[in-house]
This record gives structure tokens, sequence and C-alpha cells, in this order.
């Protein structure tokens, strides 16, 4: 609601970190106790209730999957317009999950172990990790990306680049940046259903741009009329998208888009508890490296666990894995970059 | 927990500092009655088997949402919500009674005006997709008068969107018995409310679609309504307002899971509920130059008007004006009615009876004051 900015604005950090923890806890909850037994013919009544009460009326498909997707994208879009940020440093957060989680990938798949691969039977191979690696495995046809969720960082490191250009351009850039992705969805939409991955690239990349408008709102970058204006185009597209390409037909994506928004703007106007902003900071900092080992380190556990305890048991032993993988993960990169800033410093 | 152990934790945005007034109310509300006008509107012409472009036009944006065609639902979700919001502030400051009186005062006299009015049209035997002829006697004008059209069987309704206010109505008798525990423990209403549906539609025959069914499959929308009031008033905290709003949420999911002929075919109303959550959550607060303006406060105070004028004036000049001059214009034509029946009802029944209850409610406040001070 640009022209009606009623309350005092809170910062940014509450609101992305709510989204956030929220999205993740939806993809882990999607990933590791929806779809892992669909694809292993097990029948998880917890799930299946959920289903019936919870997602079905609510028009929430894949167990939360794609809304909790639509939520971190969100996020990062806001967060990367909303106030100034060192670039590179967001980059290599971005990016350093990525060629950790594929390096894994290779060795669990190497090792015997199933992961979320969308690509059934895939084998590592020195070229197939560099697709994953350079983030292009999701966008060449035929590709057997080993990182199933890969293609989120990649939306997301593209709407970080997208908001780093908008604040350093400003002036139009705040609505110029978004309409030129946009436009480039458009035309993509255009061109006719494309392989592999890229419909899901297409069709998630305007809700980054929602997000990007959201920040730019935020710091009043733009005249509010022009941003709600483009936030109603890039949901069309998802909408356009839904409509053009048959493999993404029946997700009911732009329902999930019009709840991320709501949700979003609702959070974004709270406060938070110390204890809320506690759990969901934590989450919140961990949010990439979940994502990356949700498919891989999760996945894998599962399917090592089901062998000797019920799914339910497995499912919570692979998520304290992606947990204790990501805390590893965050910890890790922490070390790297102080090391790096000493070594700069001196 | 007590109102004044829940400090807010986390909270929804706190009222405009000035006055605490709620702009965006307003603004919902005339939103709410324009939708509703709407959807009528637009179910008379897609029930004829026609179309008209703005009809298409909306219809093909909002088919992505998966909400019912012609925005059905969305007025009254909304309308129902903004009850539950503006009546639980009122109860905070309202005797038990005066609450309960106020209400009825509000919504019964038009009520009766209305349904004299839609007793006439219906008379004419032009509006048979709004109430049968049948349906224009005394016995059924009285009947309806006092909502026994929704208990006894064989009667015939006379105005279709009078169900709601039933809904109110039950829901205001409740607000007002249960106001001292509000004003204690301000979850307990709504949490005793959640336990009373449950039980009912546990109890009730599921084949049954009853008044009973109707209303407690639809008053959770209020209880949510009177949840957003609490948690933006900072009177229980927001996670146990989220809580309740989500037991009241599912309980509106299986009332329809459970019921048989009471929600229409094709599904949606769970989805516009949601939507509508997150809209009336952002849009309460509103204070801008929009929310704030004369016309949004001279139009919310038509809606109710609205509401009660729009299906029997619509209906009638789509039934004259449709064969003569083409649905999109008399669809026009039936929008200008609205208005100037909403106008003239507003004028001749609501205003005053808005006047008399100010001018009452100033006579009593002078009257405390003197016994007071005495």
């Amino acid at each position: 609601m640009p022209d009606q900015p009623v309350e005092p604005r809170h910062g940014p950090p509450s609101a992305i970190a709510v989204a956030r923890a929220t999205g993740i806890v939806m993809v882990v909850y999607s990933y590791l106790f929806g779809l892992w037994p669909d694809r292993h013919g097990l029948r998880f009544e917890l799930v299946v209730e959920a289903r019936e009460w919870v997602n079905r009326p609510l028009g929430i498909g894949e167990d939360f999957g794609p809304l909790g997707l639509m939520l971190l994208l969100l996020a990062s879009g806001y967060a990367a317009t909303a106030r100034p940020s060192n670039l590179l440093g967001r980059v290599v957060r971005v990016y350093l999950p990525v060629l950790v989680s594929a390096i894994v990938a290779s060795g669990l798949v190497a090792l015997g172990s199933e992961v979320m691969s969308n690509a059934a039977g895939v084998r590592p191979s020195a070229t197939g990790m560099l697709w994953d690696v350079i983030m292009t495995a999701h966008l060449v046809p035929g590709g057997a990306p080993l990182l199933a969720l890969g293609w989120v960082l990649c939306v997301e490191l593209f709407s970080c680049l997208a908001g780093a250009l908008t604040i350093a351009l400003g002036g139009h850039a705040a609505w110029a940046v978004p309409l030129g992705q946009l436009a480039v969805v458009g035309g993509l939409v255009l061109v006719g259903e494309p392989a592999g991955h890229l419909a899901l690239i297409i069709s998630y990349l305007p809700i980054a741009v929602i997000g990007q408008l959201l920040g730019s709102y935020h710091a009043k970058r733009a005249p509010g009329w022009a941003l709600l204006l483009l936030g109603f185009t890039a949901w069309g597209l998802i909408a356009w998208a839904e409509k053009s390409f048959a493999q993404l037909d029946g997700w009911w994506y732009p329902l999930a888009a019009c709840y991320a928004v709501l949700y979003f703007t609702t959070t974004s106007r709270m406060t938070l508890t110390t204890w809320s902003r506690l759990v969901t900071g934590w989450l919140a900092a961990r949010t990439r490296w979940l994502l990356v080992f949700t498919g891989t380190v999760g996945w894998a556990v599962v399917d090592v666990a089901t062998d000797a305890l019920p799914f339910l048991l497995a499912a919570v032993l692979a998520t304290a894995a992606v947990v204790l993988a990501s805390e590893l993960g965050l910890r890790a990169s922490a070390l790297l970059a102080n090391r790096h800033r000493q070594e700069v410093a001196a | 927990m007590t109102a004044t152990a829940t400090a807010p934790a986390s909270t929804l945005p706190s009222p405009p500092k000035q006055t605490g007034y709620l702009y965006g109310l307003d603004a919902l509300r005339v939103a709410g009655a324009v939708i509703i006008a709407y959807t009528h509107l637009g179910q008379w012409i897609t029930g004829k088997k026609k179309h008209w472009p703005v009809g298409d036009f909306i219809n093909d944006v909002t088919a992505p949402l998966h909400i019912r065609a012609d925005l059905d639902f969305i007025g009254v979700a909304l309308f129902l919500m903004v009850s539950g919001v503006v009546t639980t502030k009122v109860s905070f400051r309202e005797q038990p009674l005066d609450f309960l009186k106020r209400r009825a005062i509000r919504i019964m006299p038009p009520l009766w005006v209305a349904l004299v009015i839609s007793f006439l049209i219906v008379s004419t035997g032009l509006v048979k997709e709004m109430a049968s002829v049948d349906a224009a006697t005394l016995p059924q004008l009285l009947s309806n008068m006092w909502f026994g059209v929704y208990f006894v069987p064989g009667n015939l309704i006379l105005l279709p969107v009078v169900w709601t206010l039933l809904i109110q109505m039950i829901y205001f008798v409740y607000a007002s018995c249960t106001i001292p525990l509000l004003r204690r423990w301000p979850w307990l209403p709504s949490a005793l409310a959640a336990a009373i549906i449950s039980v009912t539609t546990s109890l009730l025959p599921q084949v049954v679609s009853g008044t009973l069914r109707t209303v407690v499959a639809f008053i959770p929308m209020i209880f949510i309504g009177q949840l957003i009031s609490l948690a933006h008033s900072k009177k229980i905290r927001f996670d146990v307002a989220m809580l309740l709003g989500a037991i009241h949420l599912m309980l509106f999911i299986r009332a329809d899971l459970v019921s048989k002929g009471l929600f229409r075919a094709g599904g949606g109303y769970e989805i516009c509920l949601l939507i509508m959550v997150g809209v009336v959550l952002i849009c309460m607060t509103a204070n801008g130059p929009i929310a704030r303006s004369a016309w949004i406060k001279t139009l919310s105070k038509r809606t109710y008007s609205v509401y009660l004028m729009h299906m029997p004036v619509s209906y009638i000049v789509m039934t004259l004006l449709d064969k003569v001059i083409g649905t999109s214009w008399a669809a026009l034509v039936a929008f200008v009615a609205i208005a100037l029946a909403s106008e003239l009802f507003y004028r001749l029944v609501e205003g005053p009876l808005d006047r008399w209850l100010g001018k009452r409610s100033r006579r009593e406040h002078v009257a405390d004051t003197r016994g007071k001070m005495a």
C-alpha cells in the first residue's frame, strides 16, 4: 500500500529474518517430510492430513515448498535494495553454499547415497559438477544438476546483482532495473516453453523483483504508485508463465506469490519478541546452507536412516543433520571471512 | 492470562497517534460494499449465461488466484471481519446491554425498511432471480423481519443477503454476553467460541445444511476480526492471536470439508478468506490520502445502505433494461441506480437513525455525568 505509509517503518532485518525463517522451515518440511516419502512410495500420515486440511483448501501446493522458496526470494530481493551493503560479501554468502554443497553432493553420490536430484540416475562427473559450481546446470538444456535447489540461489544471486545496480545507479534505476528484469522475463515467456529448469527460474524471478520493489519502497527510492504498478506486472508475469508453460500448469504459483507478498508485508510491520528475534535470526543466518543441504545431506541421511528407523525419526534425524551441516558451513565461512579480513588489514 | 499480564511482545502496528481512528477500515468497508454489489450483479449476468467485458476482465485477472468467480465471497469475508474488528473496539467502552441495543438499533430498523422495499419489488414478479413471487406475502414479510425465515421450514427468503446479518446478530448477542470476560481475559471469548463451534459442528448431522450449521460455518470470520482487533490494540499477544485465528480458520475449513449443500460448488472460499485476512491486516492501518479522503468517509457511512439496497434495485434494473440496451449498459445503469437508491436510503432511513442514536448517546452521557457529580 504505497500511498498509505501510516506506521513507523521497522528496520528490514526483522522482516527479512521472519520471511527467511518461515521460508526455510517450509522448504525443509516440504522436501524432507513431504517429497521424500512421495518419491519412495511411503505414506506419511502427518503430511497426508496436513494436505487434506491445510494445503488443498488453501491452495498451497507441494507441501508449502514453493511458498517457502518465494519467501526466501522475496526477502533476498528486499535485502538487496532496502539498504546498501558490501556486494562482494553478499555474493560470497550466496555462492559459497553452492560451491560447498556441489562438492558434498558429488561425494555423496560417489559413495552411493541418494541426493534430491531431479534427474533420475545422475552420476557425478567432473563436467556435471562444474555445471553446478558455475550455476548453469539448471540453465543448460538436458543438464543434470546434482543440486536440485541450486537454481534458487542462482535467482538470488541475480537479484543481489540487480539490487546492487539499483542502489549504485540511483534515481530512476529503482523502477528501471526491475522493469528491465521483468522485460527479460516477459521476453522469455513470449519465446515459449523452455527446456529444463529455466521455466522455474522465469517463474520465480518476478517474486525476487517484487522483493526489490518492496525494498525500494522502504528506502523511498521511487513513487509508490510506480512500484505498485511494477509489482502487479511482476505478478502478472508469474500468472502468464503458468499459463504459457505446460510444466508449470497446475502448480498455482501466482497464488503462492500472493500469499508470500501478503505474509511478508504483514510481518514486516510487526515487532518481534526477544525470543522470536533470536529464533528467526538464527534460522535466517543459516538459510542458504539449510537450503542446499536439505536436498543433499538431508536427503542422503533419510535414505540411509529409513533402513533402520521409522520414517518420522529418520526425517527428524535428517533435519538435525542438515542443521549440523549448516552450522558447520556457516562457522567455516565466518572463519574464512575473518582470516580474509585480517590478511587485508595486515 | 489477563489484559495487563499480556504485554505485547510482538504486536501489529499501533493505531495512528493523533486520534486512534482506523481510516483503513472505512476504505475496506467501501471496498466490501462495492465488491458485494459487483458480485451479485455479476451473478445475475452469468446466471443468464451472458457476459460483459468488465466481468470477463476481472474473472480473467483473478483466475490465477483460484478465488471464486465474480469476486464471490470476498465482500462477505471483508464485511464480517471488519465488523469483528470494529465492534470489538467498542465493546471495551460500552456496557453489555447498551452494546447489544446499539447494534440491534443500527441493524434492524433499516433492515425492516429494506425488506418492505424488497417486498414491493418482489411482488412485481420482476426479480425472480432474487426471490420468488410467493415470498411477497405479509406472513413471509413478518417472518423475514425477525429472521424467522431461517428457522421455520417452508418460509421463503425475500432478501438473500440477510443471512450475514443473522450471523452478525448472533455474534453480537454472544459478544455482549462475554464482554465481562473479554475485558478480563481478552483471549477467552474467542477461545470459548471456537470450542462451541467445534462441538456444534461435530454434533450436527453432516447432511443437515440448516441455519445453525450456516452460522457455525461462517461465524469464525467475525472472530478472526475480533482477534485482529485485540492484537492491534495490544490486548493480547500477536502469537496468541495468530494461534486462535488459525483455529478459527481451521474451523471454517472443517465446516467446508464436512458440510454438504452449505458451500456452493467451485471451492475457493478458504483462499478468499486467507487473502482477505492479509488484506485487512495490511490495509486497516492505512492512513494515506485515499483512506482519509472525504469520499471514503462519505461512502463508508453508506455501506450498509448499499448492502441492503443493491440487490433489489440492480436486479430490477437489469430485468427491465438488459434486453433493451444490452448487458453492459444495463449493468452501468444498475450501478448508478444502486448509488442513487443507497443515497436515498441513507438520507431517509440510516442517517436519521444515526443522528437519533448520537443524540441519545449524548443525553445519556450528560445524565451519567450529572449523576456522578450528584
